[in-house]
């Protein structure tokens, strides 16, 4: 496990691979624009996407709309997710409550995301709450699914020993079966985060007076095609940040699995 | 503490498309304090008596007792050992012991714990995480967990039968000085002969599927034992003629001689 002068050279080296293609992209892209083979309002050049992120930074407009698009983020996955681990957790430990909901669950699942958008704008109206629910339902199921899966996963060896010492039903749960499952869980979880960050624009493009997606939105309208371009990488990197965080917290979290 | 008597059990396990009988009318009575070995060949229900005894498998025809006690589940009273450790992982060796106290004996825990720790010689190793020991200490902790809530049975499932060569002859003495000072009834599965007479009071052979009682030997040698003795070579080979002369025939019980270690 100790990493040796090679691996280190081996693991930066690969690292630094991730970079080539974005830094050939962006090459690309620069020599479109001063060639003029594309317009600059249906590809805005590099040196103006730039301005236009430093302007939005400055009138702080790019951190106003990022701030709104994370609270419903937060807000959303928070719901989502402890329901999905809550109804996992139930299916996980009861057949019965498994046979009586899950079909319904599953039934609901196989409805398009954004199908459901038109009846949560009925019901909630085209505020915050409609933003936070439709976030909601989207984290809901990756946590459901790989929680129940996790807790139908855990080994019956381990089982057996809580039975052995007569563990009561809540010790069992706390000691035994939400830690063998938490591998998979936590990968739920990160699931669920990563879509709700997709969700939140997806929404904020449909319905929103402000946030990222809404930013965007109103950028194309008035062909601020720079604007929109900022709102594309910022979007991408802040994705990659919450994605590569996750990661890490997962590893840390499970670090008994990989150190055998 | 009460002797352990196993009356006219008998064990079927139902498929869908077949049945096997594991245990017929299995009758086995050992007194309190007694340390008893199974040997037989895979498959003749030894793991599956030690379950049923425990109370992970209530599925069966005929009674367990535990002095005037029928047993009925699992209860703090037997503890059992299996091959694996089945430590978790997630817990300190410390947490792994506790886990097998009562919610009465786990507010003041830490002394018992302790006191098993030391029995087991992992002093020390209280706040150590089990994937950081070795196979021989993750099975002491093993031990300890089995041994924190007093049981006044232990039931060992081939309990060192993971564990390598030289570890295992080491852990042997130990379970030996373990039992004589904590004075547990102890049954214990093992597929090495040696093993057997090394601990046992009464070594009992069992017939192949189902599983019957064949044959029951005491060892009448002083402790701690001479392997090189011949007293301990006779009873060796006593207990090998008996499997040669299995019904499942020669060649079938040189196979399993060969494959398990016997």
């Amino acid at each position: 496990m100790r990493p040796t002068e090679f691996n280190w050279f081996t693991r930066n080296a690969g690292r630094a691979r991730g970079v080539i293609v974005p830094l050939m992209i962006l090459l690309l892209w620069q020599i479109i624009s001063t060639r003029g083979w594309v317009s600059p309002l249906l590809l805005a050049p590099p040196g103006q996407v730039v301005a236009a992120f430093q302007e939005l930074l400055k009138d702080g407009t790019l951190w106003s709309n990022l701030l709104v698009s994370l609270s419903r983020v937060v807000k959303g996955f928070l719901l989502g997710t402890s329901l999905g681990f809550a109804f996992g957790i139930l299916f996980g430990i009861s057949k019965q409550a498994e046979a009586l909901l899950a079909p319904t669950f599953n039934a609901i699942r196989q409805v398009p995301l954004l199908g459901w958008m038109p009846m949560i704008i009925l019901w909630f109206g085209i505020g915050e709450s409609s933003k936070v629910v439709f976030i909601a339902i989207g984290a809901f199921f990756p946590t459901l699914l790989n929680t129940f899966i996790g807790i139908r996963g855990v080994a019956r060896e381990y089982l057996e020993v809580g039975k052995v010492y007569q563990l009561s039903r809540f010790r069992l749960l706390c000691l035994v079966i939400i830690p063998a499952a938490l591998p998979s869980i936590v990968s739920g979880i990160r699931l669920s985060i990563s879509l709700s960050w997709l969700l939140v624009v997806g929404a904020e493009l449909i319905t929103a007076n402000s946030g990222l997606g809404q930013m965007m939105t109103n950028a194309r309208e008035m062909f601020r095609t720079d604007v929109v371009m900022v709102g594309i990488i910022v979007i991408g990197v802040i994705g990659l940040i919450i994605d590569t965080t996750i990661k890490q917290v997962e590893t840390r979290l499970v670090q008994w699995q990989t150190v055998k | 503490m009460q002797p352990l008597r196993i009356d006219n059990v008998s064990k079927t396990f139902r498929g869908s498309t077949r049945e096997v009988e594991v245990l017929r009318a299995f009758e086995l009575e050992v007194a309190a304090g007694e340390f008893v070995s199974l040997v037989g060949l895979s498959g003749c229900g030894k793991t599956t008596l030690l379950r049923l005894i425990v109370g992970l498998d209530s599925q069966y025809e005929g009674s367990i007792y535990l002095g005037s006690q029928r047993l009925n589940g699992p209860s703090r009273k037997r503890g059992i050992i299996f091959q694996e450790p089945r430590l978790f992982p997630w817990l300190s060796v410390e947490r792994n012991v506790a886990l097998a106290l009562d919610d009465e004996h786990r507010k003041h825990a830490n002394g018992t714990v302790q006191e098993h720790l030391e029995l087991v010689g992992l002093k020390g190793f209280e706040k150590v995480f089990p994937t950081q020991l070795s196979g021989g200490m993750a099975q002491r902790a093993a031990i300890a967990r089995a041994l924190v809530a007093n049981p006044d049975v232990l039931l060992l499932d081939e309990p060192l039968g993971a564990l390598d060569a030289l570890t295992r002859l080491y852990m042997q003495k130990e379970l030996e000085r373990i039992w004589e000072r904590e004075k547990n009834t102890m049954v214990m599965v093992t597929h090495d002969i040696d093993e057997a007479i090394q601990l046992s009071d009464r070594v009992v052979i069992l017939s192949s599927r189902p599983g019957r009682v064949k044959r029951i030997i005491r060892v009448d040698l002083p402790r701690p034992r001479n392997r090189e003795s011949d007293e301990f070579a006779a009873l060796r080979e006593e207990i090998l003629r008996e499997f040669n002369l299995m019904e499942s025939g020669l060649a079938c019980s040189r196979k399993g001689i060969n494959g398990e270690g016997i």
